[in-house]
């Protein structure tokens, strides 16, 4: 009796555990825009982001969570956070840009992805923290403050064309807080955005 | 321990690892049904009659209008149409579009459940980024309430919750 209901536990869990890995492998989501994908175009190994931020240690917090992406998927384009004095308002200038702005209350940063709908070529990003929020750049994590490192992973990760997920990539705070790493569904999204032999759009410009 | 056991907890173990192992996404503040159906102005189920998009007046986003056709007003005015509108969209014509990735997106013709408040402009907007907006989608005992961080509900348990929440019209 006992034998048989050990291999049936056996048999449950190792169900169990295919489909939890099968859920995490989908649980990223990337942009089509009419048979284009959302993604940097090729040939751009570094992407420039001006960053003025009001402390040294931000500066630093930007810096892991940018090199964050760029240890899981080397293939990807890489983010180079140049501290900047001033930077421009967000608007399509062809400037990526790190700041801080008055946002309201109930968003924590936004970030603007600007592209060509016909290549779904990305041509800038401009990342926003919210600025009447009281933030901590020590990389630990509270429900109180949120943290500028674990923010920035998350909006870093939309910079690069990876969109919400569903289930635990649900694009709330503090409710989805983690480790704020980037994992395995992350690295499955930027795989398929930027495969080894990534040749990007013919058509941008 | 007997081997099978081990085997068992062993799988057990890495079963919770891989179910708990989630990154932060963290950028809009986490709101319940509780909460956005007390800070909406309006709650209307509708359907998306069309969309417009176009650059704001400082030239600075792009922003796009939805035309919502209302079918039922569950707090607020009652209105027979609605314009909301979020930042983003893409201009085809002039080959640029903004992405904002916590912001609803409308789509002509599909419906939704939507809870808004008012703008900076004195139009609307959803509450809350895309938490404010449930996709309607046809399952197979009827309508459900969609959002991409819950699990589907019916739409009819939602709009139980919701006038509980608000009381009845």
């Amino acid at each position: 009796m006992r034998p048989r209901l050990n291999k049936a536990l056996l048999a449950v869990l190792s169900i169990l555990l295919v489909w939890a890995a099968c859920l995490n492998a989908r649980a990223f989501t990337v942009h089509l825009l009419g048979g284009s994908l959302l993604r940097w175009p090729a040939g751009k190994a570094g992407l420039e982001l001006r960053a003025s931020v009001p402390f040294q240690d931000w500066l630093a917090a930007a810096n892991r969570a940018a090199g964050q992406w760029s240890r899981l998927a080397p293939a990807a384009p890489m983010f180079r956070i140049k501290a900047a004095g001033r930077i421009p308002s967000p608007k399509l200038d062809g400037i990526s840009t790190l700041g801080l702005a008055e946002l309201d209350q109930s968003r924590l940063s936004r970030t603007q992805v600007w592209y060509r709908p016909s290549s779904g070529a990305i041509l800038e990003v401009d990342v926003r923290l919210n600025s009447r929020l009281a933030w901590q750049a020590q990389g630990s994590e509270s429900a109180r403050r949120p943290d500028v490192e674990a923010v920035l992973v998350s909006e870093l990760g939309h910079c690069l064309g990876l969109g919400r997920g569903s289930g635990v990539l649900t694009g709330l705070w503090p409710k989805a807080l983690g480790s704020g790493e980037p994992g395995r569904d992350e690295l499955d999204g930027l795989s398929f955005l930027y495969p080894s032999d990534h040749s990007g759009s013919q058509r941008e410009r | 321990m007997r081997p099978g056991l081990k085997l068992i907890a062993t799988l057990a173990v890495v079963w919770g690892v891989v179910l708990s192992s989630g990154p932060a996404w963290g950028v809009v503040k986490s709101l319940k049904l509780e909460r956005l159906s007390q800070t909406a102005e309006m709650i209307v189920l509708g359907r998306v009659a069309g969309t417009r998009a176009f650059f704001s007046q400082d030239g600075s986003l792009i922003l796009t209008e939805a035309l919502i056709s209302v079918e039922r007003c569950l707090k607020g005015t009652a209105v027979k149409e609605i314009r909301v509108t979020a930042i983003g969209g893409r201009l085809p014509e002039k080959d640029v579009g903004l992405w904002v990735p916590d912001e609803p997106t409308f789509q002509p013709g599909e419906s939704a459940l939507l809870f808004l408040e008012r703008d900076s402009e004195g139009g609307w907007r959803v509450s809350g980024g895309f938490q404010g907006k449930f996709n309607l989608v046809q399952g197979r005992d009827g309508w459900l309430a969609r959002r991409s961080d819950l699990a589907d509900q019916t739409l009819v348990q939602v709009l139980r919750q919701v006038e509980g929440l608000v009381g009845p019209r």
